[in-house]
């Protein structure tokens, strides 16, 4: 039972309740300043958010047809795939509310603004998620960050500031990036719509960008070396504004190059804004690569050699596999030396960027439309593991500091014996980060690096097991200053506390549980890939 | 109640029962608990081994699409066949045995049982399971517990030790892994990572066969473990609790040759037969190698740490006799291989559970400050005596059959490795003897003189192993005859 008038607006209800409440939010802020209202209408909104987009996908999937795929002119779409990356970023958001409430003494006093902002972000991470063309994911990119600089700097410490000036520098200079691409493209192929979704009822004629560069005669070098003089102007662009394009998005990730922000922004950062950081933001990076990515499975043969002269072009594949192998090692190898928690979990986000990255690699190198499904499934998949497992970790790292006022290992040690559910959590949560079972992270990792075996990455995914192994070492140090370190004061058996959560139990029985049957995950993400693709 | 449902029940009723008993069960009644369920699980496992042996019921558990992603599925896949059926029975005595022997721990006993039974689930997972994944599954889930078990409760640098177990393993399945997975995308689209379809499949391969098949066997023969990867043995033996030790030793390194078997022959008996030379070579330094180190040692634990590697090569020169011609060696070689399996399993478990007994009461372990022990531990120093007899290969042990198939199997095709792997048993006959001699006869020392010898409780334990051995000595058909099933399926 669709309306007929306004289709568009119920679509996008879920971003209007979140956008709303952001400003309801904001207003508190100067009205009465209470906190209980604060939270009790964030948790309202978000809610509300989460129940509606479940409903619209829910009715999408029975009574909308095609014509509601695209929405505004063509702008946004409409479809599983942008339905499941908002609930990402709307159960991080819920989770996140749910880590600021424990962690509120330590913002600063704008509280209310502090919500606001959260909300902000999240709205502009699933209109991100949902756009289609690349002035729309150009402002919607701007509405994720800006909010969150605002967020990072809101912590009480002199770093925080800190890292919020070094991540508005480095974000502005990343997103011009995609912003310079993105006009390059423009000016070769005359649109800036993603992808061509089916214009039933609009009466608006636009293009692919892929097919734009597939009907402008460009042929691509086969070399990436070959002499910028030898080559046609509108062959230099195309590469150009490729690489520029990725770089944009590449930062959102904190792959190589562009990760140097990431451990100073995520020590900085107050702890429930560096979870949301390290889930949703990069999330948010992961939607609209795979939008672009994906989109030119729509164009009708696959296989042909247009195709193969733009993103089949070798040379891409190659850097980005190199870059992957660049970002695991340096996450990886950086994180053994880390003595403090959230900057340990700061490189790790590093080196599991790296593992996405192998299978972004793995689409572009895919011949087949059902084997870049079964791709983009494992890979999206992995996302929603990794979600889980780094709320609990943050969760935990949270209880943790609360308790030791530190987020040094050495202050926790003696830990696991005093608060035994919660650091049953982090233990589950490292466990799962190194892939271990019987948890979501082994089983996700597993399938994400077959992805990169069936496009013939063989030696790219051995380099990912041998980092995976130096992982397990600082993931451990962890659980053994938990377990095995001689505990300090604080920690003393007599001082045993019960520290049962429910929102803990959730966590373990979502992590652990999909470990054991992880299949209700898998269907999810590839009837949604699927949807989209074919 | 039908036998799958008996088989599922033995797989996960551990990690259940390890989790509620751990959790819910009074501390008092802890040890009493976990004794009874560990003799439910050799009950369930003695009854599943009869059915198989005797009622010739293959029990097989499938639940098709655990994971399906489009066209590839992950079944939930159990099966006993003549291959694993005996390793389910020792594991059934050995988590007897090692619950026996954690009676001795008294510190934070509760996680100690969680992460115990953990472990025994994840053998019998790796034991049973018929699929790829699941397989792994099961693989990847005793690292952790083992990894606490000997961090917590072990001795000397047992930290140091856990940590160096952990990596060596994760990097052992992080090839084979790969090779699974190089497996499953070089069958041309069966979509299934089940073992029995992937053996009778033509392969495409997306990498050179041989590199796949490399790959998977390294990963197996660091749990084995083989020479050069040995490294992490001595070392984790050493610091573990008793009761790791036996689960270690007994069944964590039978998942290695179980895994060459099952995995690498069944799937890929060409490329088996292309690296079998090189595989008994190694299979022979393993064994040399492993014998001059063990006489090397002064520490009990230590001796029979070593020795373990000096008889895991042993398995290594049985299976190389794949490459025969003839039916008959080739049967004879892999069946003396997984004989051995289940023999060492029973005597090296034996022999850790008596020094672990040792040391409880000695506190110590080596062996020039003990001495004399015959005259005050009659009964330790008897069973001891037997283990070692069992250890270098007395006819009437089952260490004696198992080597003697080996030996006639692996002399067929490769006689030069064979004859100088037969060297071992003289070299074990060296350090067994030095060791009985020294620990067990010789002047007592005094400090010892006011020490009781094992009480009933301990003995129950040392009397099972021992009945088996030798039982498996003078009739060794009880276990031949299932191997044989098992092996045949594999050959074919």
């Amino acid at each position: 039972m669709i309306p007929t008038l306004y289709p568009d607006l119920l679509l996008i209800l879920p971003e209007i309740i979140i956008l709303f409440t952001g400003s309801i939010l904001l207003v508190n802020g100067v009205t009465t300043r209470s906190y209980k209202i604060t939270h009790l209408l964030s948790i309202v909104g978000s809610f509300s958010a989460l129940i509606a987009k479940l409903i619209i996908m829910y009715i999408y999937s029975y009574e909308l047809d095609a014509s509601y795929s695209s929405i505004f002119s063509g702008t946004l779409v409409s479809n599983k795939l942008e339905s499941l990356f908002s609930i990402i970023f709307l159960v991080s958001l819920i989770a996140s509310l749910n880590l600021i409430k424990v962690y509120k003494n330590q913002i600063t006093l704008y509280k209310s603004e502090f919500y606001g902002m959260l909300f902000y972000s999240t709205s502009g991470m699933m209109l991100l998620a949902r756009s289609n063309e690349m002035i729309t994911a150009y402002v919607a990119l701007e509405l994720t960050t800006l909010p969150l600089i605002g967020l990072v700097s809101l912590g009480k410490s002199y770093v925080s500031k800190e890292s919020a000036i070094k991540y508005l520098i480095l974000s502005a200079v990343s997103t011009s990036f995609l912003l310079l691409g993105a006009v390059y493209i423009y000016a070769l192929t005359g649109t800036t719509f993603i992808s061509s979704a089916t214009d039933v009822g609009i009466n608006v004629h636009y293009g692919n960008i892929f097919h734009g560069l597939t009907y402008s005669n460009v042929n691509m070098p086969s070399d990436i070396f070959t002499p910028i003089s030898s080559l046609d102007i509108s062959n230099v662009i195309i590469i150009i504004s490729m690489i520029f394009i990725f770089i944009g998005l590449l930062f959102k990730l904190g792959v190589f190059p562009f990760h140097s922000w990431i451990p100073d922004v995520y020590q900085g950062a107050p702890t429930p804004i560096t979870m949301f950081l390290s889930v949703a933001s990069k999330s948010a990076g992961l939607a609209i690569l795979l939008r672009i990515l994906l989109s030119i499975f729509e164009i009708n043969d696959v296989s042909s050699s247009e195709w193969n002269n733009i993103l089949k072009w070798p040379d891409i594949g190659i850097s980005l596999s190199i870059m992957s192998v660049l970002t695991m090692f340096t996450g990886n190898i950086l994180a053994i030396r880390q003595n403090n928690i959230k900057r340990m979990l700061g490189y790790s986000s590093i080196a599991q960027a790296g593992y996405l990255l192998i299978g972004i690699v793995a689409i572009i190198n895919s011949d087949t439309i059902s084997n870049a499904t079964y791709i983009s499934s494992v890979l999206v998949a992995y996302i929603f593991g990794y979600m889980f497992t780094n709320i609990s970790a943050f969760y935990s790292i949270i209880l943790i500091q609360k308790d030791s006022y530190s987020y040094k290992f050495e202050s926790f040690s003696g830990y696991g014996r005093v608060k035994i559910f919660n650091s049953l959590i982090l233990t589950i949560a490292m466990l799962s980060l190194i892939g271990i079972p019987p948890t979501i992270g082994f089983i996700t990792k597993l399938f994400l690096f077959s992805s990169g075996i069936s496009s013939g990455y063989s030696w790219l995914i051995m380099l990912a097991l041998i980092n995976s192994v130096i992982s397990a070492y600082y993931y451990l140090r962890v659980v053994k200053h938990l377990y095995l370190v001689p505990s300090k004061d604080q920690f003393k058996l007599e001082n045993f506390r019960n520290d049962f959560s429910i929102f803990g139990l959730i966590l373990l029985i979502i992590v652990v549980g999909f470990g054991f049957y992880p299949d209700p995950i898998y269907n999810f993400c590839y009837d949604a890939i699927s949807s989209v693709i074919n | 109640m039908s036998n799958s449902d008996l088989m599922i029940i033995l797989i996960f009723s551990p990690m259940v029962f390890g989790v509620l008993g751990s959790a819910l069960v009074n501390k008092n009644i802890l040890d009493k608990f976990f004794l009874s369920f560990s003799y439910f699980i050799l009950v369930l496992s003695s009854y599943l081994y009869y059915q198989f042996a005797y009622q010739g019921y293959e029990p097989i558990s499938v639940l098709n699409n655990w994971i399906s992603i489009g066209e590839t599925k992950v079944d939930f896949y159990f099966k006993l066949d003549g291959l694993n059926a005996p390793l389910v029975l020792l594991g059934g005595i050995l988590t007897v045995v090692a619950v026996h022997a954690s009676r001795s721990i008294k510190d934070r006993k509760r996680e100690y049982y969680l992460w115990m039974f953990l472990l025994i689930s994840g053998v019998f997972g790796v034991f049973l399971s018929f699929d790829l994944i699941l397989f792994f599954f099961f693989f990847e889930l005793e690292i952790i517990p083992l990894f606490f078990l000997i961090s917590i409760w072990g001795s000397g640098r047992k930290e140091y030790s856990a940590m160096k177990f952990l990596l060596f393993t994760l990097s052992g399945s992080a090839m084979m892994i790969v090779g699974f997975l190089c497996l499953y995308f070089s069958s041309a689209g069966t979509g299934t990572f089940n073992i029995d379809t992937l053996s009778s499949t033509n392969f495409e391969w997306v990498i050179p066969s041989t590199f796949v098949f490399i790959l998977i066997f390294v990963g197996f023969s660091i749990k084995l473990p083989m020479f050069p990867l040995h490294g992490w043995l001595p070392d984790a033996h050493t610091d573990a609790p008793t009761a790791a030790s036996v689960l270690l030793a007994g069944l964590l390194l039978k998942m290695g040759g179980y895994g060459i078997l099952r995995i690498c022959y069944f799937i890929m008996p060409n490329e088996a037969i292309e690296l079998s030379e090189i595989i008994s070579v190694f299979g022979a330094v393993s064994v040399i190698y492993g014998a001059f180190l063990t006489l090397r040692q002064t520490d009990l634990k230590r001796i029979v740490a070593f020795s373990s590697v000096s008889h895991m090569g042993y398995i290594l020169i049985g299976i190389s006799a794949f490459a025969s011609n003839d039916m008959t060696f080739k049967t004879l070689g892999l069946s003396g291989a997984s004989f051995q399996m289940v023999s060492h399993g029973l005597i090296t478990g034996l022999l850790f559970y008596l020094v672990g007994i040792i040391y409880e009461k000695c506190k110590t372990r080596e062996v020039s400050s003990l001495g004399g022990l015959a005259t005050q531990f009659k009964f330790t120093s008897i069973a001891l005596a037997i283990s070692g007899m069992a250890s270098l290969g007395l006819p009437g042990t089952s260490g004696f059959v198992s080597e003697l198939m080996i030996f006639m199997g692996g002399f067929h095709k490769f006689s030069i490795t064979t004859s100088v792997s037969v060297f071992g048993v003289v070299l074990a006959a060296g350090y067994i003897l030095w060791m009985l001699q020294r620990v067990i006869y010789g002047e007592l020392n005094p400090k010892y003189s006011k020490l009781n010898d094992m009480n009933f409780v301990e003995k129950i334990p040392v009397v099972i192993l021992i009945v088996s051995i030798i039982f498996l000595g003078i009739y060794p058909k009880f276990i031949t005859d299932v191997l044989n099933i098992g092996i045949a399926g594999i050959i074919n």
